[in-house]
């Protein structure tokens, strides 16, 4: 039944044209420069140090490195991390 | 950022530090449960520090209690510090706040009067009639109706021209124009002459009503016509007259004396050490706090008496001070600081203006302590007419 409702709801909001990010609470990544990422509807977090941080997203574990991260704030859906990001990775 | 961080302020937030196994699951949990957490630190695999709203400590310390994690608040930010150091400082804050009311609850009174733009007019006679209307210090400010005192200081003071009052915090300030030429109001209906005031020599006159009796030059004696109300002209080859209210400036040379003048005969730098004398008075207790230094070879100079004031609250006590300095090694003053000083002090003492002086001759001679001791001899230009009423009746025979 879940599932039935997921798929209708993403059909309409295809066929309508709706921002699925707002509609579909999909992933949406915001990086400004290397220094800060924002994630929203992120599903929490795997694993946290100052070098690595890995978030589950739902499709795939995010890997974030870098150095001298830190997570700036947390709440249900947004997840803000700063520091010297020098890359981000999808494991699928 | 600011208005979060205002937020966080004013809601009151905490630091605080969590050790334990698998901190990552603690910090998913917080923010299912709906804890907001920022700035949060890992010091080592197995603490983290983070910050929190005070409000959410409950929830949070719930949370780490089930899971055997150890909680500990490291400090309290915000409100909420402030009120834990209000609660150890009741005294200084019961103080601070009665301060501030305090100065709050004198801001509604006015407590000072200035004055501005007064040449003629004494700022004393202002501040007496402002008295009259019930404007003082302590007075309290709201209730001043501006416009009316305007109307009246106007109506009470015919040299003033103009008149604007301004109320800045606890001042009451004046502005005062004065007009050029100060009208005198006249009665028309009445029949006036003007006649000399004293014998003397007529240096120049002007009439602008009336029949002039006298001319530049001549010599007239007390009591004697200038300027006549009395106005005769020809009708029909026949002579007639009427009578007017004489107006008009009738100037001649006086000499006047003034005797007893002190001065001060050395020029007194007011950067110079001092030795001071002070009195207070309280009510109508005098106490005075002299030196007790050898005052041989010193001259005083008066400072003008002083209401002592807390901030821009009065005391009722007033101050004068009297400056002793040292005259060795001091300039004398020449004779025409001497005479500038004598000036002033007939302009500020007996309302003589600089203006009508024409001579000055000074008769000096020392006093015991230092002083001069100045007569002066003033020749004067100034307006020798007096009104006299005329009785029409005698006037006619």
């Amino acid at each position: 039944m879940k599932k039935f409702f997921n798929r209708t709801k993403e059909n309409l909001t295809k066929s309508l044209e709706l921002p699925e990010n707002i509609i579909l609470d999909k992933l949406q990544i915001n990086l400004t420069e290397n220094k800060e990422i924002s994630i929203e509807n992120h599903k929490g977090i795997i694993s946290y140090t100052d070098e690595n941080i890995k978030i589950n997203s739902g499709c795939a574990i995010i890997s974030i490195c870098g150095e001298n991260l830190f997570l700036s704030s947390l709440i249900t859906e947004e997840i803000l991390i700063k520091g010297d990001i020098y890359s981000i990775e999808f494991i699928v | 950022m600011i208005v979060l961080k205002s937020w966080h302020f004013l809601k009151g937030y905490m630091s605080v530090k969590v050790s334990g196994v698998h901190l990552e699951k603690y910090i998913n949990l917080l923010s299912k449960n709906g804890i907001s957490v920022w700035d949060i630190k890992k010091i080592n695999p197995h603490t983290i520090e983070f910050k929190m709203l005070s409000s959410q400590k409950k929830k949070a310390l719930n949370l780490s209690e089930k899971l055997g994690y150890n909680f500990k608040v490291l400090k309290k930010y915000g409100i909420d510090r402030i009120k834990q150091k209000a609660k150890k400082r009741k005294i200084f804050i019961t103080g601070f706040f009665l301060c501030i009311m305090t100065i709050f609850a004198f801001s509604f009174f006015i407590w000072h009067v200035q004055i501005y733009g007064t040449q003629n007019i004494p700022n004393e006679n202002i501040i007496e009639s402002l008295k009259s209307y019930n404007v003082k210090e302590g007075r309290y400010k709201y209730n001043i109706d501006t416009d009316e005192i305007e109307n009246r200081l106007l109506a009470d003071y015919p040299k003033m021209s103009y008149c604007n009052i301004s109320i800045k915090g606890s001042n009451f300030l004046v502005q005062v124009v004065e007009k050029n030429t100060p009208l005198k109001e006249f009665d028309k209906k009445e029949s006036i002459s003007l006649v000399a005031i004293e014998d003397t020599k007529i240096d120049s006159i002007i009439a602008y009503a009336g029949t002039p009796k006298v001319k530049k030059g001549d010599k007239v004696k007390k009591g004697q016509t200038l300027i006549s109300g009395k106005v005769i002209y020809e009708k029909l080859g026949e002579k007639e007259c009427y009578y007017v209210h004489a107006m008009g400036e009738v100037l001649a040379i006086r000499n006047r004396n003034f005797k007893n003048i002190r001065v001060n005969p050395y020029i007194i730098d007011k950067k110079d050490k001092y030795i001071k004398d002070s009195v207070y008075n309280i009510g109508k207790k005098a106490y005075s706090f002299k030196s007790k230094e050898d005052k041989k070879n010193y001259i005083p100079v008066e400072e003008d008496e002083e209401e002592l004031k807390i901030g821009f609250i009065p005391t009722g006590i007033t101050k004068k001070v009297t400056k002793w300095y040292n005259i060795k090694n001091k300039d004398k003053k020449t004779r025409e600081q001497i005479e500038n000083e004598v000036i002033n002090y007939l302009n500020k003492s007996k309302n003589i203006d600089k203006d009508n002086i024409i001579g000055l001759y000074l008769s000096i001679s020392h006093l015991d302590d230092n002083n001069l001791n100045v007569d002066v001899k003033v020749n004067l230009r100034e307006n020798i007419a007096r009104e006299k009423k005329i009785d029409k009746k005698t006037d006619k025979k």
